[in-house]
């Protein structure tokens, strides 16, 4: 029974870290296809890449830009100018490549101007609200193209992310235990479109986005020895060692200022009321 | 006594050393108007002496359509009651002229509720900058007339819902 609850197992493992390449498999076949100028191919793999929902932003942006040449090389002139139009959405700079013939260009144009018509991108921007204990997290979707966030948090220095998912609106706000207290928190967030693909990532789980405030306490770190030993503020040459050194902070610093007259200084809020 | 006085001389030698931070007062028009909002953010440019002086109007304009351009200091989006208790602190400012612009928003950061801007002087002993909010074209919609129902102390502890 062990034996198989650890093939179980093993496949499983397997299954999950070969699902980005499994997803890979048809944009790659895609790419082949349109190298090969079989559109029709190049169309049908893209579609299968697009509804793996396994693409990352980057992926996702190189589909549609294969779904839309294919379309248009193949005269569905309206499915094109939609998937140029999601393209440009994904990245407002996208360019076609120069080989690509004027008539196939005609619907990215189409896009383009349509796209510049609608103000406004794809963002999303979270913060702390210490109220709720809760990440609180922003989303504008003028493309109407996202339909889940997947929202990550964890507080800052630990190990574990508190992973949620949420249907696509405004405003989203995912409980996140001591945040409250917590100085600051690590996130990522994750937009995801109809078939799980990524449209937007702030973040990453190895490279997480960081907010919140500085430290308020310091952490002095000064833990009693213990180990039986003397304390060093009684060793006298403790005494003689940390007065040469306020000494030469002191000349150094007074030097700084001298010679630097743009110093350094801090600036700190406060709310008042009444004009 | 000798263990006692060590983290006192330590300590000594360190305020000595720091300057006091220049306030930076945020001046909301009314309590109402700071309990309608949930966030804020605090961005400061640099101004180039000569020909900066007036350019909070094109910063507040821009910010408030959303671009926020090239800002020496972004505190990012901060719970409003952050701008109040602790504070924001920017640490390693540097002396000379900058405009301070100041943001507070409900749940929209593209739909700024109340913006301010001031262009001043940082430096040692400097006296409070203050920034004075005023209501955008946002407010009016966003607030409808009706009054929050929390007290400052209620919004900032956290009890009012």
């Amino acid at each position: 029974m062990q034996r198989y609850l650890s093939v179980a197992v093993a496949l499983a493992a397997w299954a999950a870290l070969a699902g980005p390449a499994r997803a890979q498999e048809p944009l790659t076949r895609a790419e082949d296809a349109y190298q090969a100028v079989d559109f029709e191919a190049t169309r049908d793999a893209a579609l299968e890449a697009l509804r793996s929902g396994q693409l990352d932003p980057a992926q996702l942006t190189r589909t549609y830009e294969l779904l839309g040449v294919s379309s248009a090389a193949l005269g569905e002139l309206d499915a094109a100018r939609d998937y140029f139009l999601r393209l440009l959405w994904l990245d407002p700079s996208a360019q076609l490549d120069d080989s690509v013939s004027p008539r196939m260009r005609e619907p990215y144009l189409e896009a383009r101007g349509a796209r510049t018509a609608r103000s406004g991108s794809l963002s999303v921007e979270a913060g702390i609200d210490r109220a709720t204990s809760r990440v609180h997290v922003t989303l504008r979707d003028p493309s109407a193209m996202a339909r889940r966030v997947r929202v990550a948090a964890r507080l800052e220095g630990g190990t574990d992310y508190t992973v949620q998912e949420y249907e696509a609106r405004a405003e989203l706000a995912a409980p996140l235990s001591g945040a409250d207290t917590a100085d600051r928190i690590e996130y990522y967030v994750e937009v995801l479109d109809l078939h799980g693909n990524v449209l937007l990532a702030q973040g990453g789980p190895f490279a997480p986005r960081v907010v919140g405030r500085e430290p308020t306490s310091a952490s002095s770190g000064s833990s009693e020895g213990g180990d039986g030993g003397g304390s060093i503020v009684e060793d006298p040459l403790f005494w003689v060692v940390l007065i040469g050194a306020a000494a030469l902070v002191g000349g150094g610093v007074g030097l700084g200022v001298g010679l630097d007259q743009q110093s350094r200084i801090s600036v700190q809020s406060e709310v008042a009321f009444g004009f | 006594m000798t263990r006692r006085a060590a983290p006192l001389l330590a300590l000594a030698l360190a305020v000595g050393c720091a300057n006091a931070p220049v306030e930076l007062t945020l001046r909301f028009p009314n309590e109402q108007a700071f309990l309608q909002s949930d966030f804020g953010r605090l961005l400061v440019y640099p101004v180039d002496p000569a020909d900066g002086l007036g350019a909070c109007p094109a910063l507040v304009e821009s910010a408030v359509s959303g671009d926020l351009g090239a800002p020496r200091y972004d505190s990012e989006q901060r719970p409003i009651c952050a701008l109040r208790d602790p504070g924001i602190t920017f640490d390693d400012f540097p002396e000379g002229p900058h405009a301070f612009v100041a943001l507070a928003y409900r749940d929209d950061p593209q739909a700024t509720l109340l913006a301010g801007c001031r262009v001043a002087e940082a430096y040692v002993d400097a006296p409070a900058v203050e920034v004075t909010m005023f209501p955008t074209r946002f407010y009016a919609d966003a607030v409808g007339g009706a009054p929050s129902p929390c007290t400052l102390e209620s919004k900032c502890n956290g009890t009012c819902q």
